[in-house]
């Protein structure tokens, strides 16, 4: 065996470069791939899986160091290329039938929750590899942290870009193997021995083949999609990939949609294509003017009054431009923040669907539009809350902003003066989402000063309720055609202006009455007396917790758990629960496999509390402010998928800047001290001036909004990348043993942050998660205080 | 015999015995059981039902991997994301229809071929309609070994009904439909009863009666029912 030399830190750094953009855009795809076979929550766990795998690296690290750096230039290169490979082969493992589970039997089947943690095992994998090397790199080249970190963050940063560019080029299940292609080479580039070089041959063989042959992905049967396919002749006759997800078309003889169809209508209900956003049902291709939706609740609004103008939000598959236009509506707005479901309509797979001058669609989310629109409007038509497709609380962590009570002013304020703000609404078991709903356009009333009962109008059918809220009072010819539509339709009036005169449940007979008492409660003054009471929280959503479909709350379960037992509650709000689920095992995952093993060396290190509470203080905090940088980007870009890889890919490169120049300055106790506390001071500024700040620019065209972005991002970014080198170069010098531990405890902490982060965000809101960011940094500041 | 040891046995005698062979002794007591607490102690008091759910051997109608649970207080899998009902909810939904043994049902959803097995056992004839092929043709086999003689089963689309054997006496819809069939209302008799569950399969949802009476047609919310078991308050 040929003896080979240590390689210079610039081929090492740009190892390092080229596998840390390999393993953001790995996550990425990670939580696509998920989301397309699963559901999207999985993502905090893909998040949490890789920095386990980066604290467990530090424990790994702690307990080998000395034989892992005296073959340093063996076990580097062999540490990129087997992160390489089980990055390549990941989907065929996780998806072969002794790692795949499903979401919906974790709760039923043992073996399912096995799988899952051979899952999570198997992509902690490379993970654990590529942050090991990465570990050894910087304790190898001791005076270069700075710059080995900085290559660490600078490919971070470009691997988020690099993610969204192959989910529009390749397959989700395809691009695992291609990103292995860069720690490969990242290890081949290095000086090896003979036999290595073999190694790295043959290995590149296998990848050739993972990539040629992109294994196809394997769906939960409960996803909407599956059982559509089990339709007969159902086929996919359309599918597109690209960073919102999987978007499919499938047609069947068998595939019709009327959603809460009246139980008077006796005509035909036709065959439809339906369309599939990674593999959970979004709407169907309906024909121009199609007259189904006429016979649903959805129509209330046109009954009411003829409609000129109607801005429909979130316009999906068009099925509310389709109802507009059937009553000749003639200028219809619509706004779709997915640019793949617009591309579908404009491409008529229907062949009878043109966009044309009365129909002008914005590709935004649809406070970004309000907030920079002008135009007044007839209607404005929310889009339906709820889903006939089902998804089992599994939207619960959904962050809609259009759905919040500041948005409900902002939609008030673009309405004639005799507009309508309609919404419709599947009713639900045990009801939340009409009660929410009802909660909302109660206190927009309210709040405008307006007596409720006179705007207001709720219709019921079978299965859904349709809200519309008028800016005049109803008149009574208005009112009587409601009347006139419910009779003809079967639909019960749930609320009606005037005398109160009519039968709530003429057609439609409830099981409990309660339901009606809440309504009557929430349309007085004793909402709090009701939003106290019921086991869920109805509370309109805000700004601060955009979640409309969390309802689950944790004083309300002991209630809960009397009235449907405990097995069922997961099952409410899946989203919800699977959070919970998730942050309780990694913090079980972080103690045992990162902070444990360290704690019989650590009892034998000086100052381990300070140590402590910086390391994991900054850890948390970083975590923290890049949620909440999410959160309010994706509000003021109104574009969801960028905002959130342009903020942490802003992030990691200004802060990657900022570890860079840490290598200029002196760490000493008083240092850390100063820029831990200012960067608490400089988040608490943003927790008070971010949000309105970015409201109030949110007319700015998209470069300059893209421009703040960057500078706002960038400041404390850059500040932010300063404490974590500054604190391990200190420790290095003071007592090199004990760079492990500070390295694992901030490991532990950033594992349970995202988790955690969102938690905050559910339960408290925001603002809150970014106090908590402060209060972070201030721990690890005063940690140092002498 | 502990209720705890059944599960076990129930796989190892799974191998042996034939589908329509004796039953064993364990199976028969677990039946009696499940009726006894799961059934008549919430609330379900028509005999014929009861006798029914008695009868009907409801291991046979769940997958090989979860016969150990067939007789528990929950619905399973059984494959294509379609589920076997609880059995509460299959003696519910089958007294809500008030079946009379000269009645004609409908069933749309024939999955497993348990419910249609039930109500055979107290009507005249049940024409059930299962969309999913390879679960049709199981269950069609199945109900075939079983002797259920009295069922017709076929593979097609719910939303026409059957036009040529109806109009039914009451039709049972077991799977959700973001529609009620327009045909299936036609082809329910004046003054008949059809139940259908609203909302997702994995949610609450709630079971609702449509009655059809001189050509009006009104629903009632009868009961939420959920995937998993729970004890309901007046329990």
């Amino acid at each position: 065996m040929t003896r080979t030399t240590t390689p210079h830190i610039n081929r090492v750094g740009l190892g390092i470069g080229l596998m840390s953009a390999a393993l953001i855009a790995f996550q990425l795809a990670l939580m696509q791939l998920f989301s397309i076979t699963q559901w999207y929550h999985f993502a905090h766990l893909i998040i949490s899986l890789a920095l386990l795998g980066f604290g467990a690296s530090g424990t790994f690290l702690a307990f080998f160091r000395k034989g892992l750096v005296r073959n340093f230039t063996t076990v580097y290169p062999v540490l990129l290329l087997l992160c390489s490979l089980t990055m390549a082969v990941s989907p065929l493992v996780i998806q072969s039938e002794a790692f795949r589970f499903d979401t919906y039997l974790l709760f039923k089947d043992s073996r399912h929750l096995l799988r899952l943690a051979l899952t999570c095992l198997f992509l902690l994998l490379p993970f654990f590899l590529g942050a090991l090397a990465i570990g050894l790199s910087f304790v190898q080249y001791g005076t270069g942290i700075g710059r080995l970190y900085f290559a660490n963050l600078l490919g971070s940063g470009l691997g988020g870009g690099l993610a969204l560019a192959l989910m529009w080029l390749s397959p989700t299940a395809g691009i695992p193997a291609l990103l292995a292609i860069l720690p490969f080479f990242g290890g081949f580039w290095l000086p090896a021995s003979s036999r290595l070089r073999i190694v790295f041959w043959v290995s590149l063989l296998v990848l050739l083949v993972m990539n040629a042959d992109v294994p196809p992905l394997v769906r939960s049967e409960y996803k909407s999609i599956e059982k559509t396919l089990l339709l007969p002749d159902a086929r996919v006759i359309r599918e597109h990939h690209s960073p919102y997800g999987l978007l499919e078309v499938v047609v069947s003889p068998a595939l019709r949609y009327a959603p809460g169809l009246s139980l008077s209508y006796r005509g035909n209900i036709p065959a439809r294509p339906g369309v599939f956003n990674n593999g959970d049902g979004v709407g169907v291709l309906l024909p121009r003017t199609d007259s189904i939706l006429r016979y649903t609740t959805q129509a209330l609004p046109y009954q009411i009054q003829p409609v000129e103008r109607a801005l429909i939000l979130r316009s999906g598959t068009g099925e509310q431009i389709s109802l507009a236009l059937s009553f000749g509506v003639q200028q219809i707005d619509a706004v779709e923040p997915s640019r793949g479901l617009i591309a579908l309509l404009d491409e008529d797979s229907t062949g009878n669907f043109q966009y044309d001058s009365t129909i002008r669609i914005m590709p935004l989310e649809p406070r970004s539009f309000l907030r920079s629109s002008r135009a007044f409007y007839d209607l404005i038509q929310l889009p339906e809350i709820g889903s006939f497709w089902g998804s089992s609380g599994l939207n619960a962590l959904e962050q809609r902003y259009d759905l919040t009570r500041e948005a409900m002013d902002e939609l008030w304020l673009r309405l004639t003066p005799d507009g309508l703000l309609s919404v419709s609404c599947w009713m639900d078991y045990p009801i939340r989402s009409p009660l929410r709903m009802l909660a909302t356009f109660s206190d927009l009333l309210e709040g405008e000063g307006l007596q409720k009962k006179d705007h207001l109008v709720v219709i019921r059918s079978w299965s859904t309720l349709t809200f519309v809220a008028k800016k005049s009072p109803f008149t009574s010819q208005e009112l009587d055609r409601i009347r006139t539509f419910c009779a003809e339709q079967y639909y019960d009036p749930l609320i009606l202006p005037g005398d109160g005169n009519f039968k709530r449940d003429d057609y439609n007979q409830l099981d409990d009455p309660w339901f009606f008492q809440a309504v009557d409660q929430l349309m007085t003054d004793s909402v709090e007396a009701l939003y106290r009471q019921y086991a869920f929280r109805i509370q309109p959503a805000t700004d601060n917790r955009p979640y409309f479909f969390q309802f689950l709350r944790l004083s309300g379960l002991p209630q809960l758990k009397t009235l449907f037992g405990d097995q069922t509650i997961p099952f409410m709000e899946l989203g919800y629960v699977v959070l919970w689920l998730t942050f309780i095992l990694l913090v079980a995952a972080s103690l045992i496999f990162i902070l444990v093993p360290l704690l019989p060396a650590a009892t034998k290190l000086q100052e381990k509390g300070k140590l402590f509470f910086y390391f994991a203080g900054i850890g948390l905090g970083y975590l923290f402010v890049e949620m909440v940088f999410i959160q309010q980007f994706t509000l003021f870009l109104g574009l969801p998928i960028y905002a959130a890889s342009g903020v942490i890919s802003l992030l990691l490169l200004s802060s990657g800047i900022g570890s860079y120049f840490s290598g200029r300055m002196v760490s000493t106790s008083q240092h850390l001290m100063v820029i831990s506390l200012g960067i608490a001071v400089l988040i608490l500024g943003y927790a008070l001036v971010l949000s309105p700040v970015l409201r109030g620019l949110n007319f700015l065209p998209m470069p300059l909004k893209v421009g703040l972005m960057v500078l706002l991002v960038c400041i404390p970014g850059f500040f932010m990348g300063l404490p974590f080198p500054m604190g391990l170069s200190k420790v290095s010098s003071q007592q090199a043993a004990a760079v492990p531990w500070a390295w694992a405890v901030n490991g532990c902490a950033s594992v349970v942050s995202t988790s955690l982060a969102m938690l905050v965000s559910v339960e408290a809101g925001f603002v809150w998660v970014m106090v908590g960011a402060a209060l972070a940094y201030a721990l690890a500041g005063f940690s140092q205080k002498s | 015999m502990a209720l705890s040891l059944v599960p076990f046995l129930w796989v190892v005698l799974s191998f042996t015995i034939p589908l329509a062979g004796a039953q064993p002794e364990a199976f028969v007591q677990a039946r009696k059981q499940m009726v006894r607490m799961q059934i008549q102690a919430r609330g379900i008091h028509d005999q014929e039902v009861l006798e029914a759910m008695r009868t009907v051997p409801r291991h046979q109608f769940v997958p090989l991997d979860y016969l150990a649970e067939a007789y528990r207080d929950g619905p399973l899998p059984i494959g294509y994301g379609q589920t076997i009902s609880q059995p509460y909810i299959v003696a519910y939904m089958t007294e809500q229809v008030r079946p009379q043994s000269d009645f004609k049902v409908l069933e749309i959803g024939t999955g497993s071929g348990y419910q249609a097995a039930v109500l055979a056992e107290i009507v005249d004839s049940v024409y059930t309609i299962e969309i999913v092929e390879a679960l049709g043709q199981a269950a069609r086999q199945r109900l075939r070994d079983l002797n259920y003689n009295n069922v017709r089963v076929k593979i097609a689309d719910g939303y026409y009904g059957w036009a040529e054997a109806g109009p039914f006496d009451a039709i049972v819809v077991t799977a959700a439909a973001n529609y009620i069939p327009p045909l299936l209302i036609e082809q329910l008799k004046d003054g008949g009863r059809m139940i259908i569950p609203v909302g997702s399969p994995f949610q609450v949802q709630m079971l609702k009666l449509i009655e059809k009476k001189q050509d009006k047609v009104r629903t009632k919310n009868l009961l939420p029912v959920r995937f998993v078991p729970f004890t309901r308050q007046d329990d």
